[in-house]
């Protein structure tokens, strides 16, 4: 199994996390949105393939819901972080939050 | 008919109908029968259900005929019923037709989700297709019709890129595993062969090029009909 993360599975995987207990591919995209600029254009598609290729490796699961009729009858996939998916996303935030706490507040404004 | 005017109405053309002049019977019918049409009771029947109204076009007709048979005013009388009724159903059709003109549910272009499901796997298609439409109705309303249309084909335009990218890789990688497999076999490692041709099938089918069976999609819906037998994760 391949452990690293690239920098949009991370975003990803945040998604699947902020989205809660009922993420789905839409609320992912929304999240993932939240966190990028605006003007970074996050596709609907690149959050389906994310989500496929991180289900490939272990790192989210996800079930169908029940068809229902204001999706046109179609079931809607929910995802959710697997406990490898949290020890990889926090392998690879954690360098970051500590690069944070070291430039400390305000850097960017230096 | 149980509204109580209509009731009353009723009851006054009975009534009117046991006097023998025939000449003011047809004038009181006509009467009795307009005073009927514009009522509001009658006006609320043809808006809950259009047959009721008609039923009681039915009940004046049949009642007045009934005492009226042998009138020289039957034909004109019936003519003129038939007139009224005419005028009815073609009024309570135009009514149904704008209510539901006006009721009408927009829907998002889906023949364009036709692409989902050409570059992705059915189940995935089918569930990105269904976000994009449960979200549909809520871009409506903060970006009007049009609006949310460009959204919609926005949302499938910008998706094209990444799934076929993906979906590329995914035939790489099967293309390369069948010729390292016919490779294998040539120096005689038959297993490991077997084993790459399983891995490069998955990678085939799930790339969407090779589906074991046809994939066959409502075009009215953009949804795929005939699920082909695709590998569960």
């Amino acid at each position: 199994m391949n452990d690293s993360l690239g920098e949009f599975e991370v975003l990803v995987l945040t998604g699947v996390i902020a989205g809660g207990a009922d993420a789905y591919g839409m609320t992912v995209h929304e999240e993932v949105e939240k966190l990028v600029t605006a003007k970074r254009n996050v596709s609907l598609g690149a959050i389906y393939t994310t989500l496929g290729r991180l289900e490939e490796k272990g790192f989210v699961e996800s079930w169908f819901g029940e068809p229902t009729t204001e999706r046109g009858g179609r079931a809607k996939k929910f995802y959710r972080i697997t406990a490898p998916g949290k020890r990889v996303l926090h392998e690879a935030l954690a360098p970051m939050a500590k690069a944070l706490r070291v430039v400390g507040p305000g850097w960017s404004e230096v | 008919m149980t509204d109580p005017r209509l009731l009353r109405l009723r009851a006054e053309l009975a009534m009117e109908l046991q006097k023998d002049e025939v000449s003011r019977k047809y004038g009181y019918c006509q009467t009795l029968l307009w005073r009927a049409l514009r009522s509001d009771a009658l006006h609320r029947h043809l808006n809950v259900d259009p047959r009721q109204g008609l039923n009681l076009i039915e009940e004046i007709l049949a009642l007045t005929l009934g005492q009226q048979g042998r009138s020289i005013y039957r034909t004109n009388f019936l003519a003129e019923l038939e007139s009224i009724r005419k005028r009815l159903v073609s009024a309570a059709e135009e009514r149904k037709r704008t209510e539901g003109l006006s009721k009408r549910v927009p829907r998002p272009p889906a023949k364009l989700a036709l692409v989902l499901y050409l570059l992705m796997e059915d189940a995935d298609a089918d569930a990105a297709a269904g976000d994009l439409e449960q979200r549909f109705p809520e871009r409506i309303k903060r970006l009007g019709e049009r609006g949310a249309r460009i959204w919609y084909a926005k949302q499938i335009g910008t998706s094209v890129w990444p799934l076929l990218w993906a979906a590329g890789q995914r035939v790489l990688k099967s293309a390369v595993g069948s010729v390292l497999s016919i490779v294998l076999r040539t120096v005689g490692l038959g297993s490991v062969a077997d084993e790459l041709k399983r891995v490069a099938g998955v990678q085939r089918r799930r790339a969407g090029i090779v589906g074991g069976g046809r994939l066959e999609v409502d075009m009215r819906s953009g949804q795929a009909l005939d699920k082909s037998p695709r590998e569960s994760r």
